[in-house]
């Protein structure tokens, strides 16, 4: 089944194109990474994507309907947005930021119900933050705090998720827990990813497939294979191997 | 420590009730200060038609137009709050208050337009001018990428209290001395005995919007991941700013009608709350709702009395109180930001 289909998208910011991100198709429980060098337009698209910036050309559809058609609540039921800085609220603590992933769900007197507490249980499990329920996020640490986030995203139960640089703030331990959290929320739910990485081994262990955005510019690059996306990086930065690991 | 919201707030509405209760006890006799506990019963056997007119026309309906503007205050501060994450966010430091205050004092010089219009003008006009205060702060305020910073919302309100403040003042000078003496009471945040069919808008005003903005809670908690965050989970930012800067407005406007320019209730009021329980805005309406009410009832009750026969005017009380309190916050606001 086909989640997320654009068409002939080109995203950019008023009349500037950034990146012409062509047409490409994501399955249930697929995930690709997009690559790319810094300002090469990668957050550009996932923003696209979400529907906080409208596209210059083409369409994004989710579910076979048009992301720009879809009412505020609608859109944020279909797809989760982790951007990679927000200006968060850091005196909320944990379970009160878990729980606001929930705000599409809202009742019509802005009550949450019994599966919304269930949700948000369900979340701070996968991301290993139950025990952190009560802490603030100005006291956790950074990988914490990542775990967190990733929750209430999780927590807004859309069938895509766009993550943007999930890993940049994580030691090698919490990259790997966090393709751990990932790869089960795939099993599980079915949860089609779009991963928009600078780490090689992100786009490497976790992407079926990558997307390397060059010169204004994404083409597929077919399945993600050990060494292929290496290769495509430094193809695209035009520099010695051994700079990259 | 937190407590949990509802006991809480069922002990609030119950002091509310009891200090509502001993506040209509309260008055004065031939000069003297005097406690009438027993109202209810005089009230009822019909013994004391002084006492029954007294209480019908002058104690109940100031004791009531007090717990509204209280209300009516902590909730639009609680709101502006909310929606802006600005701890320093008040109706009275906006100029929000200004807006309502300059409309209402011109209503007031004008001679015959009361009377001509009827005191529904008061409510409406204030409503209008708090509107417009609100939208030019918040336009004044608008920083890069459309952001309200919290500079911006200071400055904007110095520069719309300055200019309503000018206004108003070249308003006042053509009053006569009769009714200055009456417009600076209430200017200076004045608890009067209003009309029963104006303390009767004013309720259904606090009452719509403050269950309005408690309905909206949950997606104003949202703000709490920055405009664009709660954009991401589906809330519509845009429209949200608008209703809560129109709920905001039209309780300002009407706690301004009737009590003038109370300062520092919207400001204080929130604070204590979000100490008490938490900062889930839901929760926090009918708390701040009771509180402003319980804080202005009681201060009213206080500023009658303390230079009795004399009144202050309860806005005096509030700044009083409540300007060390705004000190320590900006304190805090500024080594934050440092």
């Amino acid at each position: 089944m086909t989640l997320l289909e654009t068409r002939e998208l080109v995203c950019g910011y008023g009349a500037r194109a950034v990146v012409d991100a062509g047409s490409f198709l994501l399955e249930a429980g697929e995930s690709v990474s997009i690559i790319g060098l810094n300002g090469a337009g990668k957050s550009t698209c996932l923003r696209t994507i979400c529907g906080q910036l409208p596209p210059l050309a083409g369409d994004v559809l989710v579910n076979g309907r048009s992301v720009a058609a879809l009412a505020p609540r609608e859109r944020a039921r279909s797809i989760a947005f982790l951007p990679q800085h927000a200006e968060i609220d850091l005196g909320l603590s944990v379970e009160e930021l878990v729980r606001l992933g929930r705000t599409p769900y809202l009742g019509r007197f802005g009550h949450l119900g019994p599966d919304d507490a269930r949700q948000v249980e369900i979340a701070m499990e996968l991301c290993r933050v139950r025990g952190l329920r009560g802490a603030r996020l100005g006291e956790l640490s950074g990988g914490e705090r990542q775990r967190a986030r990733l929750a209430m995203v999780l927590a807004q139960e859309a069938p895509v998720v766009l993550l943007d640089e999930p890993t940049s703030h994580l030691d090698v331990v919490q990259r790997f827990a966090l393709h751990g959290v990932l790869a089960e929320m795939r099993e599980r739910r079915k949860t089609a990813f779009v991963i928009v990485s600078h780490a090689i081994a992100d786009a490497e262990r976790f992407g079926d497939s990558v997307i390397l955005i060059k010169d204004g510019k994404a083409g597929h690059l077919g399945p993600s294979k050990r060494g292929a996306v290496r290769a495509a990086l430094v193809a695209a930065a035009g520099i010695p191997e051994e700079w990259v690991y | 420590m937190r407590l949990r919201a509802v006991p809480v707030t069922l002990c609030a509405f119950a002091l509310l009730a009891v200090a509502a209760y001993v506040a209509t006890a309260l008055g004065s006799r031939g000069g003297e200060l005097t406690l009438e506990l027993d109202w209810p019963h005089r009230l009822f056997a019909g013994a004391d038609r002084g006492l029954a007119a007294v209480i019908a026309e002058l104690r109940a309906p100031r004791v009531a137009a007090a717990a509204l503007t209280g209300a009516a205050l902590a909730v639009a501060g609680l709101v502006l709050q909310g929606v802006s994450r600005n701890p320093l966010a008040d109706p009275f430091l906006l100029g929000v208050s200004g807006g309502a205050g300059v409309v209402v004092v011109a209503l007031y010089a004008v001679p015959s337009v009361i009377p001509t219009l009827g005191w529904w003008i008061v409510p409406v006009g204030a409503f209008a001018g708090a509107q417009a205060a609100t939208a030019l702060v918040l336009t004044l305020s608008r920083g890069p990428r459309g952001r309200v910073t919290v500079l911006g919302l200071i400055l904007g309100g110095v520069v719309v209290n300055a200019f309503c403040a000018a206004i108003m003042t070249v308003l006042l000078v053509s009053l006569e001395p009769l009714r200055l003496r009456f417009a600076s009471f209430w200017l200076a945040g004045g608890v009067s005995s209003a009309e029963w069919g104006q303390i009767a808008i004013a309720a259904i005003g606090v009452g719509v919007a403050s269950v309005f903005m408690w309905a909206r809670g949950g997606a104003i908690n949202a703000f709490g991941l920055g405009e664009e965050g709660a954009g991401l989970v589906g809330v519509d930012t845009r429209r949200l700013l608008r209703e809560s800067a129109w709920a905001a407005s039209l309780l300002t406007g009407l706690a301004v009608s009737l009590s003038g320019m109370v300062g520092y209730v919207g400001l204080i009021v929130p604070h204590a709350v979000r100490l008490l329980v938490g900062g889930d805005v839901r929760a926090n309406v009918p708390l701040a709702a009771a509180s402003g009410a319980l804080i202005l009832v009681v201060g009213d009750a206080a500023a009658r009395s303390v230079i009795s026969p004399a009144e202050l005017p309860v806005g005096v009380l509030t700044a009083l109180i409540g300007t060390p309190i705004l000190f320590v916050l900006i304190r805090r606001e500024m080594r934050r930001g440092a």
